[in-house]
């Protein structure tokens, strides 16, 4: 993998933002040349984050989500930072449910298709970090 | 709410009966938080017009999110209490990492393709 990045700003307008965030991956996995496992992994890790800030910390109209692409011959990183509600991340919020449920996956996906998932509040920030090693089978 | 987060979806839904008792309910676009309510509610209808085998085709499903998995099991649910069962057809790639991951697909069997799918016990 060749060393890029790139930087990205998704509406908070939930239909539009999640058509620019499949948009700026297109655009990524075009230049970034990794293999169609990690990018289901990542994308779709990534995808369930930005799906949590448009339902959970944002209302649409607020400023954009800025994503932040990055990859190098060692790892896929993301950085994901929205000026909505802070988050408190339940213990339980990144354990798979039952099978029966029909939410509160998201995060438990995410987390598991990665090696690392942060979250962090930096003074009126949320700052998620998405990290996926690109040696990952 | 709803109406902005359905607005610009990408998403068609298309159901052909296949003959009395099961139907065919092909899903196009992406099945994601956008569109997870209208699909869900979508599958109930077909329950509540009397099917009882909903074989969902993913063929034309470019990529699968938590929520779309939510609508998923929903509509198994609605089948499973109406005494029928809901099948997966086609799953592609990321579908399938993502029932496999969730373990999902010991209850969303995924089949091959939609005749494997309508003609299995």
């Amino acid at each position: 993998m060749r060393r890029i990045e790139r930087h990205y700003e998704l509406s908070t307008v939930p239909a539009e933002g999640i058509a620019q965030l499949h948009a700026a991956l297109d655009t990524f996995w075009a230049e970034a040349e990794v293999t169609t496992d990690i990018q289901i992994r990542f994308g779709t890790a990534l995808a369930e984050v930005v799906a949590n800030i448009l339902q959970y910390a944002v209302t649409p109209g607020d400023a954009p989500i800025r994503l932040r692409l990055r990859c190098s011959p060692q790892r896929l990183e993301a950085r994901v930072v929205d000026n909505g509600k802070a988050w408190a991340m339940p213990a339980a919020t990144l354990m798979l449910p039952d099978d029966w449920e029909e939410s509160g996956r998201g995060l438990a996906i995410a987390q598991a298709f990665l090696d690392t998932l942060q979250y962090r509040r930096l003074g009126n920030v949320n700052c998620w970090r998405l990290v996926l090693s690109a040696t990952t089978d | 709410m709803r109406d902005d987060f359905a607005k610009g979806a990408d998403m068609e839904i298309t159901v052909n009966p296949a003959g009395q008792q099961a139907v065919v309910v092909k899903l196009s676009g992406r099945l994601d938080l956008l569109v997870a309510a209208d699909v869900k509610q979508r599958l109930a209808q077909v329950v509540n017009e009397g099917f009882r085998l909903i074989v969902v085709d993913m063929s034309e499903v470019s990529f699968v999110d938590s929520s779309g998995l939510g609508a998923l099991i929903g509509g198994l649910k609605a089948a499973r209490l109406a005494g029928g069962d809901l099948r997966l057809a086609s799953p592609g790639p990321q579908a399938q990492a993502m029932l496999e991951l969730t373990t999902l697909h010991r209850v969303l069997k995924p089949y091959p393709n939609v005749t494997e799918a309508l003609q299995a016990g």
